[in-house]
């Protein structure tokens, strides 16, 4: 009983919820709109639920607000009063307080004291602007009050109140519920005659069933209700018992209703009917009459005969389209989780089932699969849609966050949604709600301008705040734009100029564009900023931060007073990513993509790059900067023993909350897309792992948590307490304005270099792999073929090396058209940073496209496409396959 | 109270269905209705600093569940098969675990007449999961509570919840 009520009042808490959120909705709305009669209806309804389900529950707070609140609803629906932004202000506060009291009840069980009266009074004054001392007062335990009854009874004008065929099929649900439990209610209490919270109970349904009933003009069914209410509320006193005679007469009303409502559901309307005999006879008991005559169940007046309260016409039409509405159910997570669960597996087996088809020639064998593989493929693609929901329930609350932060700022600001059914993984939208709220806020704060200044620039008084949200490349596209200010580039400036984060003549000459990544710095929305800079931008690291968090990007634009545009790119699940899988000790793991910095091999042969220590821990020099180096075989504790100083290593250098470090594991292996799965009871507290996903072959892989390593290793501490590298520094590199270039030389030429950019994998490959394919040499890789290029064939001044056997080919691995290609070069050198200032070559040379001055030395950067034009590519040629899974030996 | 309930179901319904397993010398019995499946050969994936009970995780149908090495659960010294065991995939409480066991033998009903208090002699820890003890003809079988195999998964509470796990590893 117990646990059945708690579940009851959630679910009141639940929809209580929905209710307000589409209340706040509705009446930001309304205010721009204050002719919309759909939009009063809607609102009035969702108070008078709220205001019959908090009756329920005896929520005597909540049903005191929205039954005030529901008087100034009529008297708009009426016609008498006008939505204004006083009475939208007066509206939206009740909301608040209701969504306060319904908070407590959520966290306490019991609702919050307070009062109301001031505000209830102002409620009622407001729907009687000319008779302000007559207005209904509302009590809070006389349910019936007469003076809101009347106010309800002239609303519920069936002409006036044309109703949807949505609603009356809630309502019917609804009631059924009721009816159910009224049923029940009856039964106990005829066991149990003096359970007075029993009655209290069955009184509080039966008066949310009058009261619904009146909302839908079901006359019969409102004066039924009301008679039962009546003697209910007798027997709720006190002042009568519940005996034998009076539990016949209430459950003979509870079975006419039902017939009602059985009818009504058929029939949208009411069978005509006289229910007097019935009625005269409960409020006979009401007022302690001894009821003699028989009872007799009013017949019903059939279907076909009785002539229904509206039109036949009409009639016929609802009827057909009620057929077509489904109420939802309710379906708890964790068992989709489970289809989803199932439904991947079935993926694998049926993956495991396609090579017998090849196998046996059996011509319905094959056709079987073939159908299994449909309906396979059909069944993951729906169940995948079941983890996701629309955007709009996060867009829901802006309008209304956006109306008060306007109203306190004395702006005027409208919000254009766009693509508000744009669905993403549910988990996504939590995530993403706060980064939303903190943008539109700073927008409606910052960018969009007060109804003077905007029309001192010529603009419409109402600033506008688009919200859109598309697809677009597997990601969701969420852009927030307003036709503002834009951001303040002169404090931005000046901001870089005074944190020392550029050079001083640099940042004077700073166009607009060069100063927005600055606004994405961490801390420069310190509190000392937010008083200076006016502008946009404050805060942008967060949103940043969280964005890319969830695997996503944000892109900024701004132009000085036309307004700033972020476009938020999101994956569609969270569920989904990718992750570098390494092997450590014959085991693999995966590592998340997006805490991968570089991928190195250190080479502690050569004396090119050596360990060094930084009090006690292992570092190694990245490109002139320390990096500690963690050995994830010793973190997670496996005994291995550690490799000997002249070993090569493979090192992963990640990033984890700021701090770079180095990785070193046994083999580096794939990149793969994976489901992350929770890891399973009593291994969550394992901080160095973040989940596990199922491989191809069915096996489990574990993934690391990077973050979890860092702290864990001590390393997050030792950094913080001494930094490696001098703060200035990694400040100035990481908004660096150069490119990564791959510095090689070739036989007679040293400093050549191409843009890492295009580079994908280094290789060394042994001479006697190289094969010959007609003119081509070639060798075979992951399962394809790769063409070799060597460049010395094909940069001027370069002069052909003859090699021999046994020895290695330095191979830069590109992918050209997605098919890799691998240029020969002599040695590899190393990867630099170089601006981007680049000299052009005159007079021009084969293959080199131009060159970099770095301090003494000149760079020549390779003409990749020439190059590719030169060695003339036989292009989509079907010798080699299309995509190349280069690991798939792994 | 959920303690007692399968010695309680035990004790009321006359006769019970054990499905029964090996594990060095001992013979054992889990109540039938707490099995969900038997495996062979599941791809066991060590999970490094787990506690020393649980020999890794294995890939049951999309869920990642915890396999048990039976012999440090019950804290007999003896090793754990390397090759070939057999897991008995047991569910109580939602919990879904996989107990390594050397070898699984017949299905044998029992009437309650014949069960006995645990031996005195079997280790002290792990005689919280020994419920009773049926007298065969010619040996000993030992009454196992499946839910307690999984209870010192259960038991602590840990810190970091499924979803907090998955944003943290952002």
């Amino acid at each position: 009983m117990e646990d059945s009520d708690d579940e009851i009042i959630m679910d009141f808490i639940l929809e209580t919820r929905e209710i307000l959120d589409a209340l706040e909705e509705d009446i930001t709305k309304l205010v721009l709109l204050p002719g919309d009669r759909e939009l009063v209806r809607s609102i009035f309804r969702g108070m008078h639920t709220l205001r019959g389900n908090s009756g329920v529950f005896a929520f005597n707070r909540v049903e005191k607000l929205s039954r005030a609140a529901g008087v100034v609803l009529t008297a708009m629906l009426d016609g008498s009063l006008v939505m204004d932004s006083i009475i939208a202000t007066t509206l939206l506060r009740t909301i608040e307080i209701i969504r306060d009291v319904v908070i407590n009840v959520a966290l306490h069980g019991v609702e919050s004291a307070g009062d109301d009266e001031a505000l209830i009074d102002e409620l009622v004054s407001l729907a009687n602007p000319n008779n302000t001392t007559n207005a209904p007062q509302s009590s809070g335990d006389d349910l019936v009050n007469p003076a809101s009854s009347v106010n309800l009874a002239s609303s519920a004008n069936p002409t006036d109140l044309d109703l949807d065929d949505e609603t009356i099929a809630e309502f019917i649900h609804e009631s059924r519920d009721i009816l159910d439990a009224l049923d029940q209610g009856f039964v106990q209490l005829e066991l149990n005659p003096g359970d007075s919270g029993l009655i209290a109970e069955i009184f509080r349904s039966m008066h949310v069933l009058k009261s619904n009933s009146r909302v839908f003009s079901f006359v019969r069914l409102e004066r039924l209700g009301h008679a039962a209410e009546t003697l209910l509320s007798v027997l709720r006193q006190g002042k009568l018992e519940f005996d034998s005679t009076k539990a016949t007469m209430l459950l003979d009303a509870v079975d006419l209703i039902r017939d009602i409502i059985v009818y009504a559901e058929e029939h949208r309307t009411e069978p005509v009917g006289d229910d007097t005999a019935l009625v005269e006879n409960l409020l006979l008991l009401a007022r302690g009459m001894n009821v003699t005559t028989p009872r007799q169940l009013p017949t019903l007046a059939s279907p076909e005969g009785g002539k229904p309260e509206s039109t036949d016409a009409v009639d016929g039409q609802i009827a057909t389209k009620s057929s077509d509405f489904v109420t939802p159910i309710k379906v708890h997570p964790e068992l989709l989780d489970k289809l989803i669960n199932v439904a991947s597996e079935m993926v694998l087996a049926r993956n495991r089932l396609l090579p017998f088809t090849n196998q046996y020639l059996d011509h319905s064998f094959s056709a079987a699969v073939r159908s299994i593989d449909l309906l396979t493929r059909e069944l993951q693609e729906r169940m995948m849609t079941t983890r996701m929901e629309p955007i709009s329930q996060v867009w829901v609350k802006l309008p209304r966050m956006v109306r008060d932060i306007a109203t306190e700022l004395g702006k005027k600001v409208e919000v254009i949604q766009e693509g508000a059914d744009t669905e993403l993984d549910r988990t996504l939208l939590d995530t993403i709600r706060d980064p939303l709220v903190h943008i539109i806020r700073n927008s409606v704060d910052h960018g969009i301008e007060t109804p003077a200044q905007r029309q001192a620039a010529g603009k419409p008084e109402v600033g506008r705040l688009f919200l859109r949200a598309s697809h677009e490349n597997g990601m969701v596209v969420v852009e927030i734009a307003d036709d503002g200010a834009g951001i303040d580039f002169e404090a931005v400036r000046t901001e870089v100029v005074e944190r020392n984060l550029a050079d001083y003549d640099d940042a004077v000459s700073f166009t607009d564009s060069q100063l927005l990544p600055y606004i994405f710095l961490p801390g420069f929305s310190t509190k000392k900023t937010i008083t200076k800079v006016s502008g946009r931008g404050v805060g942008a690291d967060v949103v940043k931060t969280s964005i890319s968090n969830i695997g996503g990007t944000v892109e900024i634009e701004s132009h000085r007073g036309r307004g700033t545009n972020m476009r938020l790119k999101i994956p569609l699940t969270l569920a989904i990513m990718p992750a570098l899988f390494v092997r450590c000790e014959g085991e693999r793991y995966a590592i998340p993509q997006n805490s991968i910095v570089e991928l190195i091999h250190l080479n502690l042969r050569r004396n090119e790059s050596e360990l060094e220590d930084f009090y006690g821990s292992p570092v190694f020099r990245l490109r002139e900067k320390l990096v500690p180096l963690l050995f994830l075989s010793q973190q997670l504790d496996l005994d291995a023993p550690l490799p000997h100083k002249d070993h090569a290593l493979n090192v992963a250098v990640l990033q984890s909350n700021g701090v770079l470090f180095g990785l070193a594991v046994d083999e580096i292996l794939n990149i793969q897309e994976v489901v992350i799965k929770s890891i399973g009871q009593g291994l969550k507290n394992i901080v160095e792992f973040a989940g596990a996903t199922i491989l191809g072959d069915g096996r489990v892989a574990l993934i690391l948590h990077i973050d979890g390593i860092a702290t864990n290793s001590g390393l997050v501490a030792k950094l913080q307490a001494r930094a490696l590298n001098p703060p200035a520094d990694s400040a100035s590199n990481s908004i660096s304005r150069e490119i990564p270039i791959l510095l090689f030389d070739l036989n007679d030429l040293d400093s050549l270099a191409i843009e890492l950019s295009y580079v994908e994998r280094l290789e060394k490959i042994p001479l006697d792999h190289i094969q010959r394919n007609g003119d081509r040499d070639v060798v075979k890789y992951g399962d394809g073929i790769m063409p070799l290029i060597y460049l010395d064939r094909y940069i001027q001044g370069a002069r052909e090396k003859t090699r021999l056997d046994g020895e290695f080919l330095s191979v830069i691995v590109h992918y050209h058209n997605k098919r890799p290609i691998g240029l020969v070069v002599d040695h590899l050198q190393d990867i630099t940073y170089v601006n981007t200032s680049f000299h052009h070559l005159d007079p021009p040379q084969r293959g080199l496209r131009v060159c970099i001055v770095r301090g003494e030395q000149i760079i020549n950067m390779i003409d990749l496409q020439e190059i590719l034009m030169l060695y003339n590519l036989p292009e989509q040629s079907s010798d080699y396959p299309q995509t190349i899974d280069m690991f798939s030996d792994v | 109270m959920t303690i007692l309930k399968p010695l309680i179901c035990f004790l009321m319904s006359k006769t019970t269905e054990f499905i029964t397993f090996y594990l060095g010398d001992f013979f054992f019995g889990i109540i039938a209705t707490d099995v969900l499946e038997l495996n062979r050969d599941l791809k066991i994936t060590p999970v490094p600093k787990s506690p020393k009970t649980i020999r890794g995780i294995v890939n049951l149908r999309g869920e990642i569940v915890p396999a048990i090495n039976m012999h440090e659960r019950f804290k007999l010294g003896s090793a754990c098969r390397e090759d070939g065991a057999i897991s008995i995939i047991l569910q109580s409480d939602k919990v879904t675990i996989a107990a390594l066991v050397d070898d699984v033998g017949e299905i044998i009903t029992l009437h309650q007449d014949t069960v006995e208090p645990p031996p005195k002699n079997f280790p002290e820890a792990s005689k919280e999961l020994i419920v009773g003890v049926h007298k065969l003809t010619n040996r000993l079988l030992l009454i196992v509570d499946a839910k307690k195999i999984a209870s010192d998964l259960t038991r602590p509470k840990s810190l970091l919840e499924g979803d907090q796990a998955l944003l943290a590893l952002q």
